[in-house]
């Protein structure tokens, strides 16, 4: 349960960038933010944003505010906004060794 | 004030000593899984860090049996007051059968105001009780914030309104027993937004039902809100992760939080 409801996220599907690479982590309240670039299709850059829950609950995940560092290439699974917007909720991160970080338990 | 001042003093020893005793041993609850969960003269073992349990995906609130989903619909068996039905069925929750992401009328997100009890018992942070002979306190996690439950005594006469109420507590068995008058009316009892009026009369049942699983009965008496006492259970798991990061909430952080994160997911359809 996050620190306000998941209303407008799209909880049914979850979207996945096999890489996306880590621009920044807030580690803050209400909610950490990961900020992301993955290049889409036509080889634009997107800029995207993904809340996670605070580190108070993050730090029981095995989460440090280091766990992601600017320039990482990781795989990301999150709910994207409802409203097509470049925004989700974060589910779990993947690193290329295999390693997962799980921001919730998984659904 | 002065009160303040001396729970805060008991407070202070009790950690002190809380923390000399975890340096010198670790306690026997913590050694053995199978350790009877008494401490001395009878008084129950509640130590350890509480929390839910992670497996049900850290929220897992039942409470009154309606589930969140089916509050203040006609399916929701809460028996409200008429006023404390349309009360609950006008707020701007971000849970419930009335989420909505933007414009909450929540008075925790709202304003940072102090959850109250038992709502704190949803926000998914940890607690723990002290036990000393004469108070005990929970610290929580959230806030971080502390209540001291004077055991073995009435209630101070017409206490004023607070958030956190007049908590009086004793033993039963193996059961903490709080009972909690003295509330304002200014928090809501959960994350849908069920009211409550300044009569309210809270009693949690705390009991460890084995070592790494504490069970929370709560009962609420309100006459004025509710036409008849109503009850909720919630079940709290032993953690394992420390207690180090406590959440506060900060109007600064959540006002940046709305801007980046809120204020864009909620925009209009493109």
């Amino acid at each position: 349960m996050a620190h306000h409801g998941n209303a407008g996220y799209d909880m049914a599907t979850m979207t996945t960038f096999e890489k996306a690479t880590i621009m920044e982590i807030e580690w803050a309240n209400p909610h950490c933010q990961i900020h992301f670039d993955v290049t889409n299709d036509k080889g634009d850059v997107e800029h995207w944003n993904v809340e996670a829950p605070p580190p108070s609950m993050l730090a029981p995940r095995d989460w440090t505010r280091r766990s992601l560092q600017s320039g990482d290439v990781v795989k990301i699974e999150f709910h994207a906004a409802k409203n097509g917007s470049p925004f989700g909720i974060i589910q779990r991160v993947t690193f290329p060794n295999g390693k997962i970080l799980r921001a919730y338990p998984d659904r | 004030m002065r009160n303040l001042f001396l729970h805060s003093a008991y407070l202070l020893l009790a950690i002190v000593a809380l923390g000399a005793a975890a340096g010198a041993q670790t306690t026997p609850a913590a050694n053995s899984r199978n350790s009877k969960a008494s401490t001395q003269a009878g008084i129950p073992d509640l130590s350890g860090d509480w929390g839910n349990p992670v497996g049900l995906g850290g929220g897992g609130f039942i409470i009154g049996d309606p589930s969140d989903k089916k509050a203040g619909t006609p399916e929701d068996p809460t028996p409200y007051q008429p006023w404390a039905l349309a009360k609950l069925n006008s707020e701007r929750p971000e849970n419930g059968p009335h989420a909505t992401f933007e414009n909450t009328t929540d008075p925790r997100l709202k304003y940072c105001d102090p959850v109250g009890v038992p709502r704190i018992y949803l926000v998914p942070t940890q607690f723990r009780f002290v036990q000393t002979p004469d108070i005990v306190y929970i610290l929580y996690q959230y806030g971080p914030t502390w209540r001291p439950i004077a055991m073995n005594r009435s209630h101070r006469p017409d206490p004023d309104p607070t958030w956190w109420g007049d908590s009086v507590g004793k033993y039963e068995g193996d059961t903490l027993v709080i009972d909690t008058i003295g509330f304002n009316d200014k928090t809501w009892l959960d994350h849908v937004g069920r009211p409550h009026s300044e009569e309210l009369h809270l009693i949690e049942r705390f009991r460890r039902i084995n070592h790494d699983t504490l069970q929370m009965d709560l009962t609420f008496d309100d006459p004025k809100a509710y036409t008849k006492t109503w009850t909720g259970r919630k079940i709290f798991a032993l953690q394992h992760s420390g207690f180090d990061d406590a959440y506060a909430c900060s109007m600064s952080e959540y006002e940046h939080f709305r801007q980046s994160i809120v204020d864009p997911v909620t925009a209009p359809k493109k």
